[in-house]
């Protein structure tokens, strides 16, 4: 079975979202600190490893009421960032 | 305001006690004027030194008359602290002294780098590099009628996040002094004499801690005109981590006491203009003082 990849937060990262939705990242094995705005701390919080980035552009679209095109491009750009950085990782595979 | 004399009938001494974010220490000098200018800086804190042990930290502030000489020594009994050509320069070297000691006796406490300005509205906290003119706005804010309770350091409770400015001289290069006179803000003039500038001699002594309703990140360089850009909360605790300094303690450790700092709080970088206009639109920003 092909199955779709699916991201997943790195469990040596912490992460701490804050009022206004914007969240601070942690990777305590670097020592660095990232800030994401709000509408990247979702998507953050939807890595769980259950999603594929479709599954999460479609929850973002719905809330941002974003063209789908755009938001996808926009995760996609977002979780290539972050999976540079060992913040994510990419169950059965990494996607294209 | 001076507390009651303490000199010594034999070798007319002064000595004071202080307690400071429960610190004690307590200062020995012959100088009616050292003396005068240090309780414009802890005269909030004065104790009666009645049971400070011995052994308490304890400097000494002394005039040196031999000629070619350092004409100031701040020294701790044992070890030299400083010397400087002046008195106010000379102060300054051992208010750094205590500075240090304190914050190290408070470690439950973090130390973030910055100036508090008090507003009617709540607590401004403006942070930036080395050189980035806090200190310059904090006092053209006074300038302004805001209280500035210090322009260096705050201590921040990890649990609340609410701050606690130390009190501090301000530390101003002869560029700022001419600013600030240009800007209107009334500066005594002993301390102006002894370039030993305190928030006392603005009207703000025995801060509270305070909760930060907005915080300034101030970027190096100006423009002809000053900028406000709105951050996130977590751009702003970004921003804030490299002017954190808990000894002993790792970005873990402060960055959920910076969480609780910013969570309160609106926050913008500023890139300054000329500093009447930049005061100006901070205080649009702060409301009245």
């Amino acid at each position: 079975m092909n199955e779709s990849p699916r991201p997943r937060r790195d469990a040596g990262v912490r992460a701490e979202t804050l009022p206004d939705g914007s969240a601070m990242l942690y990777d305590s094995r670097s020592g660095m600190a990232y800030a994401l705005t709000a509408s990247a701390a979702q998507v953050w919080a939807s890595c769980d490893g259950t999603r594929t980035l479709d599954a999460i552009a479609r929850q973002l679209m719905d809330i941002y009421d974003a063209p789908a095109g755009i938001v996808q491009n926009d995760i996609a750009a977002l979780l290539a960032d972050l999976q540079a950085r060992g913040l994510v990782e990419w169950d059965g595979g990494v996607a294209a | 305001m001076a507390g009651p004399p303490r000199r010594d009938p034999v070798s007319h001494r002064y000595t004071d006690s202080f307690q400071l974010f429960d610190f004690r220490f307590r200062v020995v000098s012959e100088s009616a004027t050292a003396r005068r200018l240090l309780y414009r800086l802890y005269g909030a804190y004065a104790t009666s030194g009645a049971d400070l042990h011995p052994s308490a930290f304890t400097l000494h502030i002394e005039r040196l008359a031999t000629p070619g000489a350092r004409r100031w020594r701040i020294h701790d009994g044992d070890a030299r602290i400083g010397g400087r050509v002046t008195l106010g320069l000379a102060l300054q070297e051992l208010e750094y002294a205590v500075c240090v000691r304190m914050i190290a006796h408070r470690p439950d406490l973090m130390a973030l780098h910055g100036a508090t300005v008090l507003a009617a509205g709540g607590a401004c906290f403006i942070s930036g590099r080395s050189g980035a003119g806090k200190t310059t706005l904090a006092l053209a804010l006074a300038a302004r009628r805001y209280r500035v309770g210090g322009d260096d350091i705050a201590l921040i409770d990890p649990n609340t996040g609410a701050a606690s400015p130390v009190p501090r001289c301000f530390h101003l290069d002869e560029s700022s002094w001419r600013l600030l006179r240009d800007v209107g803000l009334p500066i005594p003039a002993q301390a102006l004499r002894h370039k030993f500038l305190t928030p006392a001699d603005l009207c703000v002594t025995d801060i509270a801690p305070v909760t930060v309703r907005h915080i300034l990140l101030v970027a190096r360089g100006s423009e002809p005109d000053p900028r406000l850009v709105s951050l996130t909360q977590a751009e702003a605790e970004l921003g804030l981590l490299p002017e954190a300094d808990w000894p002993g303690g790792s970005a873990v450790r402060a960055l959920p006491a910076l969480g609780r700092l910013v969570s309160g709080a609106a926050a913008y970088r500023l890139t300054s203009g000329r500093l009447d206009a930049t005061a100006g639109a901070v205080a649009a920003l702060l409301g009245p003082p």
